[in-house]
């Protein structure tokens, strides 16, 4: 197989991973947006334990809350193991739950590729060696 | 002949990720703008004929090195006198050891943190992660589960409480501690549970409630270090990527650092913002989240490398580096 035509999915690869430098950049800008209603209704006990609370409150770890509330925003049903009502994206404004849907989509549409090619491309330099 | 070889000699294995440069840096503390880099280059060559590219070394391979505490001239001339000449080689018993008067305890630290330095950026996220669970397993909830059994304690001697009633609370302080500590206990408490490191002393001679106190004092100071850690192994891992370039003499190979780290880096992030999105609906033991950990640096180590191939074939003839000025703030 010629090298050359894993050119095209390498360019794709740095497009991917660029762009999912912009995701982090919009992940950190976001996570001021996230309505404290909802942090202040949901994130806390009994749905979420002692430790997750203090893990993901706070820097470095905090904007893994942020997602956890966009998921929550996007899919109220997803809570459900935690025991938080279906009904948890009410109290946050439509925009956000949009949002949240949109971007998550669109989050996951780049990861899933990137991490895909990024292995094509790892295991191509192990045999490579 | 070991004796009669004025140069010490050692066999060093080459390790994944290691370069000449590092290496050079690594024994002999000589950075690509020393004035000796050059000349101790070229007789590590020479030393090491089947070396083709300087560039080019493979992990497993083994190098001959002088030992770090011989100059380059006197070295030159035992190479011309021992190699060129093919008379005899010298001595490589001394490969035990890098250096004689190291303890072999120091010298595994040494190996630990180069092997730190060298795959820091991938453990960066991950690790501040473990590190950021760790201290809130010991977060000052839990610290005082263990101090409330001393009060438990005290309102037993007073007959505040009697026996049972000890026992049952302190039982459901302990479950709750195990609970919350999942299957760390044993790490945590020294190869015991919670049940057998928090007790009272009946030995005499001490205070009854020392082990719970000790217990107690023991796991705030793991805590406040675990607290630091993260951000320590962040430090670490954007203080190990400078220097890896800065210590590295070809522009390509300084690309593909830079690459390497702002990929990995990127991946583990994105990786970290990925699994809450997914904790939300999947609430996971310790197991599990330890397994959470250790994948997501799996895989921003593997794309890292992934990334850094697909630029070394295919972008290297942009000059990120050069381009970025990293080259003015890795020096």
């Amino acid at each position: 197989m010629s090298v050359e035509l894993l050119r095209y999915p390498a360019y794709l690869l740095f497009i991917l991973l660029l762009t999912s430098m912009a995701c982090l950049i919009f992940i950190f800008i976001i996570h001021f947006f996230v309505p404290k209603v909802m942090i202040k209704t949901y994130f806390k006990e009994p749905y979420f334990s002692p430790l997750e609370i203090k893990l993901f409150t706070g820097p470095p770890y905090a904007y893994i809350r942020t997602g956890m509330m966009m998921r929550l925003a996007g899919w109220p049903d997803c809570g459900k193991k935690r025991g938080i009502p279906a009904t948890a994206h009410e109290v946050c404004p439509v925009w956000f739950q949009v949002l949240s849907r949109v971007f998550i989509r669109f989050f996951l549409s780049v990861t899933i590729p990137m991490v895909i090619l990024g292995m094509i491309f790892f295991i191509a330099s192990i045999v490579d060696n | 002949m070991a004796n009669s070889s004025p140069v010490d000699f050692f066999r060093y294995s080459i390790k994944a990720g290691d370069s000449l440069s590092l290496i050079m840096a690594k024994f002999y503390n000589l950075g690509f703008h020393s004035p000796d880099y050059a000349k101790r280059l070229a007789q590590i060559l020479s030393l090491n004929p089947h070396i083709k590219n300087p560039n080019l070394i493979y992990s497993g391979t083994s190098l001959l090195l002088p030992s770090p505490n011989i100059s380059s001239a006197t070295l030159g001339a035992v190479i011309t006198a021992q190699f060129q000449d093919q008379m005899c080689l010298p001595d490589l018993s001394y490969g035990a050891g890098l250096l004689p008067s190291v303890s072999k305890d120091d010298e595994a630290n040494l190996w630990l943190l180069s092997w730190l330095a060298e795959n820091s950026d991938a453990l960066t996220i991950p690790g501040g992660i473990l590190l950021g669970a760790q201290s809130n397993l010991l977060s000052p909830g839990n610290v005082n589960l263990i101090r409330e059994i001393q009060t438990l304690y005290f309102d037993y001697q007073s007959g505040a409480l009697t026996k049972g009633q000890y026992d049952y609370r302190r039982k459901q302080k302990l479950d709750l501690l195990k609970k919350n500590i999942g299957s760390l206990d044993k790490v945590l408490f020294g190869n015991k549970t919670p049940h057998q490191a928090v007790r009272i002393a009946r030995g005499g001679g001490i205070p009854a409630t020392q082990h719970i106190m000790q217990n107690a004092d023991k796991l705030t100071k793991l805590a406040s270090y675990g607290k630091y850690g993260g951000y320590i192994l962040a430090g670490v891992g954007l203080a190990a990527g400078c220097v890896r370039i800065a210590n590295e003499d070809s522009q390509q190979k300084k690309n593909e650092i830079f690459v390497e780290t702002i990929a990995n880096t990127t991946v583990g992030v994105v990786g970290g913002w990925a699994v809450g999105v997914f904790l939300v609906s999947n609430p996971v033991g310790w197991g599990t989240a330890l397994v959470l950990a250790v994948g997501t640096a799996a895989v921003s180590y593997g794309l890292g490398k992934g990334v850094q191939n697909a630029y070394t074939t295919f972008g290297n003839k942009v000059d990120l580096v050069s381009g970025m000025g990293v080259n003015s703030i890795c020096q």
